[in-house]
């Protein structure tokens, strides 16, 4: 992946990358913490994945080192159903068609909440140097 | 928008809890409006934020706090679009970007 090789390249030999995915289960829409429906999270994670093995692989190579892993939770939050229905409009994810209507009925404050993962990593070495 | 991204800052505690941005050299790609970037800018040795998005970056400029304007740098370009010196940064953070 170009991107990532551009900009590991940036980071100076023992310096840190931090990398933040969007990562499975679902995303989940939540009116007072309670499930409403879920979204399909699937264009956002093949992505995700993507990246995620590109820096897999310069793991394995070496040139990287996984030091710690934080999962966590994130919570977007919209004054009513109706505004986020509408916020999802142009999103690649989207909302389950039958759960539209209702979704668009509910008045009081929706939450969506997406499960998220940030790595921390060390760049063990430069691009044109063995490890 | 009327959506509020995060007010609970949970993205921010991690990357408290999993890095250490005193005194870094930050390289961010896919800083949005740079909601992030104001969470750690204060700490580091300075910031340089990427977004390919125009509209968000001029957000981010239009919102930078005058106390962070010599610590940080917003430009609009893609990872691949970037050139940098190789090694000149002591940490990069890429937000939902690779």
């Amino acid at each position: 992946m170009h991107v990532l090789h551009n900009m590991v390249n940036t980071v100076r030999p023992g310096g840190t990358v931090l990398d933040l995915q969007v990562i499975r289960p679902n995303p989940r829409v939540e009116v007072a913490e309670r499930l409403i429906c879920e979204v399909d999270g699937s264009p956002l994670f093949r992505r995700a994945d993507a990246a995620t093995d590109a820096i897999d692989a310069l793991i394995a190579a070496g040139r990287l080192l996984e030091e710690a892993v934080d999962d966590h939770d994130v919570r977007t939050h919209y004054p009513s159903g109706a505004d986020l229905v509408d916020d999802f409009e142009d999103k690649q994810r989207r909302l389950p068609e039958e759960a539209i209507p209702a979704l668009r009925t509910i008045e009081p404050p929706c939450v969506l909440r997406e499960r998220c993962r940030l790595r921390r990593i060390t760049v063990r070495c430069a691009a044109d140097a063995w490890c | 928008m009327s959506r509020v991204i995060d007010p609970e800052a949970a993205h921010l505690a991690a990357l408290r809890r999993l890095g250490d941005f005193r005194g870094q050299r930050v390289v961010e790609l896919g800083c949005g409006d740079g909601r992030l970037t104001l969470g750690i800018a204060a700490d580091t040795a300075g910031v340089v934020a990427f977004d390919p998005d125009a509209e968000a970056v001029e957000r981010a400029r239009s919102s930078l706090p005058i106390e962070l304007a010599q610590r940080v740098a917003y430009q609009v370009a893609s990872g691949k679009e970037i050139e940098v010196e190789p090694g000149s940064f002591d940490l990069a953070l890429f937000s939902w970007s690779l």
